[in-house]
């Protein structure tokens, strides 16, 4: 029986300091500001320092089994599994690297299969004993440095919404947490006389800025739209969305470059002249990772991602006409667009592209899972319409910042071409 | 039988005798208090321009004296806090004679010492700048509106200071009966029917200072009694318990405010999450979300310092996990046990 040493007795703690990054890693990083043309870094052996965070949360489950034995009452043995630690990152969108970069550092490729072996260290500084600052080349003597070791990445999602900032959300599945004090010797983040590393000097503790384009987190501005794009490593990404929505254009291209076209299925540009009004954009996937033992050893031996995953797209609009799906239950009589006869849905192209460096590509076979039109209320709300899409395994995010071992011609490219 | 002082705060009209003549101190009028104000001010600043010290500067120099300490001015805070854990205590034992009767005896002792302390820090009031400006606007205002029965001034009649004395000293006493007047039957009658008017004599301008704590205390007493978790009429008739009551109520409430608070932060995931860490770039940051933590998150943290004080530690080998682990099995065993 699974059940949390720490739920129901939430504890709230302050950091000044989270890296994730290689597993194993013995130096830290900062986390490398995009916003320019298209580039990698290479964060093998390294812990990226992570800006822009706004809330950690950490989960730690204890796995008990009682057995018992004939002919006596009381236990035989508490059996104790190992424990199951959960750590999510929300964090704002900002021109650094983002967690999901820097969860899977030494990825084969940015692909959810290239990433879903990558495992990733967790360490942050965490004052537990007085109620005062990390300091910077001081010894800190009440901080502690929680680490998560050989964590996997378990969940993704962006949120794009025109009434906020650009936010990232991240989960990672693990089981192992400890509790490092500064002098520790298997400390990263401080070294044997509790002093934290430089490498916060200049950034966390120094004068932090977002990196975004003007200095500036991302918001709904920051979403790239018409179709020129932007370009990086010569090739141009453009933010191309589903072509059933009202004010799109058919035959746009996502993708253009040396090594040809492509996202370019019955999907559209957002003319940057108006026409196509999105109110906002959800993107997530849950790999629902599942472990897999070995005699001999008590902690699993992979905990892999059992393929096919769903990644949803959520994308709502402001009605400016109806929904544009229409369902029969027959299918289409003829082919209509790219909706083959006796079917009702097609298969469409998705990329959004940000000005700080993020390309979110999910391919080209989404489909619609649903459709609803609401608001337009005697209030005097406006009517929106929202759609769900869906594919399997699609979902690649770029950033100048991810720190893949991967040069930017062989990174900044069309993933599903 | 206690002086009945309903009338003495429905008029305003505070009534003491010098000698054989009645003194009436009437309500001043806001005006009259707006002058007072004035002229205490100028006498404040005129006896600070003649070197007479402030209260801030007595203590402080009583303090160089060695006649006053850090430590005197913590037990200050130390006393108020113990008294106030008391009388929560006295409210949570109510109902068991000899432990109610111990803590009340233990609260008396402990405000025994709080007013030697507080009357040592405030030894030489009199003679500060605080003490001048308090003096000159209760004495105009004497002088003013002291009347005697035929309606001439008393200040004709009486030295300033034999008035003043007098006047302070039947003040006190009625201050003194306020909170018990504002749960008599009788007050709380005729504040109910007058309550969507005014009752009392003078204008709402010129309420007198007890008139201004009788509407707060009854108006605490409403509170009480419209309560959803409305004390025993015999915890609103003790003080003390009432206190005890009240204080428990404020404690809950700030509990309850902080989990709403802490409720209110990230996404459905972090908020179902066991630990949540937010990033804090400096010390008042660090200690605004330190105090997101209710008395159980305190006493994980304090665990966890304790637990690190010997080294690092893993997950499963801090005190709070051992012991919640621990629960959870004798849980399981409870329940299997059961069947």
């Amino acid at each position: 029986m699974a059940f949390a040493t720490n739920t129901n007795k939430r504890v709230f703690y302050a950091t000044q300091g989270v890296t994730i990054g290689d597993i194993g890693a013995t130096s830290v990083l900062d986390s490398y500001p995009g916003g320019g043309a298209g580039s990698t870094i290479n964060g093998d052996g390294n812990l990226i320092i992570m800006h822009g965070l706004q809330s950690i949360g950490v989960t730690t489950n204890f796995n008990l089994e009682q057995i018992f034995e004939l002919g006596q009452l009381s236990l035989y043995e508490n059996f104790e599994e190992i424990p199951e630690v959960e750590v999510t990152f929300e964090k704002f969108l900002d021109g650094y690297t983002l967690a999901y970069h820097a969860g899977t550092v030494g990825a084969a490729n940015p692909t959810l299969t290239g990433r879903s072996q990558a495992r990733a260290d967790i360490r942050m500084l965490i004052g537990y004993e007085t109620e005062t600052d990390i300091v910077t080349g001081g010894n800190n003597s009440g901080v502690a440095e929680l680490y998560c070791s050989g964590t996997y990445i378990n969940s993704v999602s962006y949120n794009l919404s025109t009434d906020g900032t650009f936010t990232e959300s991240t989960t990672f599945v693990g089981n192992d947490k400890q509790w490092l004090t500064g002098s520790d010797t298997g400390s990263v983040l401080t070294d044997g006389s509790a002093v934290i590393d430089s490498a916060f000097a200049s950034t966390v503790f120094g004068n932090d800025t977002p990196q975004g384009v003007g200095n500036s987190v991302l918001r709904r501005q920051n979403l790239v739209i018409g179709s020129v794009g932007v370009t990086h490593a010569s090739n141009a990404f453009r933010t191309v969305v589903p072509d059933f929505i009202e004010g799109t254009t058919t035959g746009a291209i996502g993708f253009t470059g040396v090594a040809g076209t492509g996202l370019s299925t019955n999907c559209s540009y957002i003319p940057s002249n108006g026409g196509v009004y999105l109110n906002s954009v959800s993107v997530s996937t849950d790999l629902g990772r599942e472990n897999i033992n070995q005699l001999g050893k008590r902690a699993p031996y992979y905990r892999y991602i059992n393929f096919p995953v769903d990644v949803t797209c959520d994308i709502e609009v402001t009605a400016t006409a109806g929904d544009n799906i229409d369902a029969y239950e027959e299918g289409y009589p003829t082919a209509v667009g790219g909706v083959p006869a006796g079917k009702n849905l097609a298969n469409h192209s998705i990329q959004f592209v940000l000005d700080d460096s993020t390309i979110i590509q999910l391919g080209n076979k989404n489909k619609v899972t649903s459709v609803s039109y609401g608001g337009g209320d005697a209030g005097g709300g406006n009517a929106t319409v929202s759609y769900s899409m869906t594919n399997s395994n699609d979902f690649v995010v770029l950033h100048s910042g991810d720190p893949i071992n991967l040069t930017p011609a062989n990174y900044f490219l069309d993933w599903f071409a | 039988m206690d002086k009945n002082l309903i009338n003495t705060l429905l008029s305003g009209v505070i009534i003491f005798k010098l000698g054989t003549k009645y003194v009436f101190m009437t309500p001043p009028s806001a005006e009259e208090k707006s002058f007072a104000d004035f002229l205490s001010y100028e006498a404040y600043e005129d006896s600070l321009m003649d070197g007479i010290l402030t209260q801030d500067e007595m203590i402080q120099w009583i303090t160089d004296l060695g006649w006053w300490s850090k430590e005197d001015e913590e037990n200050i805070e130390t006393y108020k806090d113990n008294l106030d854990n008391m009388k929560i205590d006295y409210c949570n034992n109510f109902y068991h004679q000899e432990s109610k009767k111990y803590i009340k005896s233990t609260i008396e002792k402990v405000e025994e010492k709080l007013r030697d302390l507080v009357k040592r820090k405030n030894v030489f009031f009199d003679k500060t700048c605080d003490y001048v400006q308090q003096y000159c606007f209760t004495s105009y205002l004497l002088e003013k509106n002291a009347i005697l029965r035929d309606g001439s001034l008393a200040i004709d009649s009486f030295d300033l200071s034999v008035l003043f004395n007098a006047y302070t000293s039947e003040l006190i006493s009625v201050q003194n009966s306020i909170r018990k007047t504002a749960k008599s039957n009788e007050w709380r009658s005729i504040w109910h029917t007058g309550k969507n008017h005014h009752v009392f004599s003078n204008p709402p301008s010129s309420l007198t200072d007890e008139q201004i704590s009788l509407i707060s205390w009854s108006q605490y007493y409403d509170n009480i009694n419209q309560s959803m978790d409305r004390p025993s009429d015999e915890i609103i008739q003790d003080d003390l318990a009432l206190d005890g009551w009240s204080l428990k109520q404020a404690r809950k409430r700030k509990e309850e405010d902080k989990e709403r608070n802490a409720q209110s932060i990230g996404s459905d995931k972090i908020q179902r999450a066991g630990e949540i860490i937010l990033p804090a770039r400096n010390k008042k940051e660090v200690e605004e979300i330190l105090s997101l933590n209710n008395a159980e998150g305190k006493r994980r943290l304090k665990e966890l310092s304790n637990d690190l004080k010997s080294g690092s530690k893993t997950e499963s080998e801090l005190t709070s996990v051992r012991k919640n682990i621990q629960m959870e099995s004798n849980r399981m065993n409870m329940n299997r046990n059961r069947k």
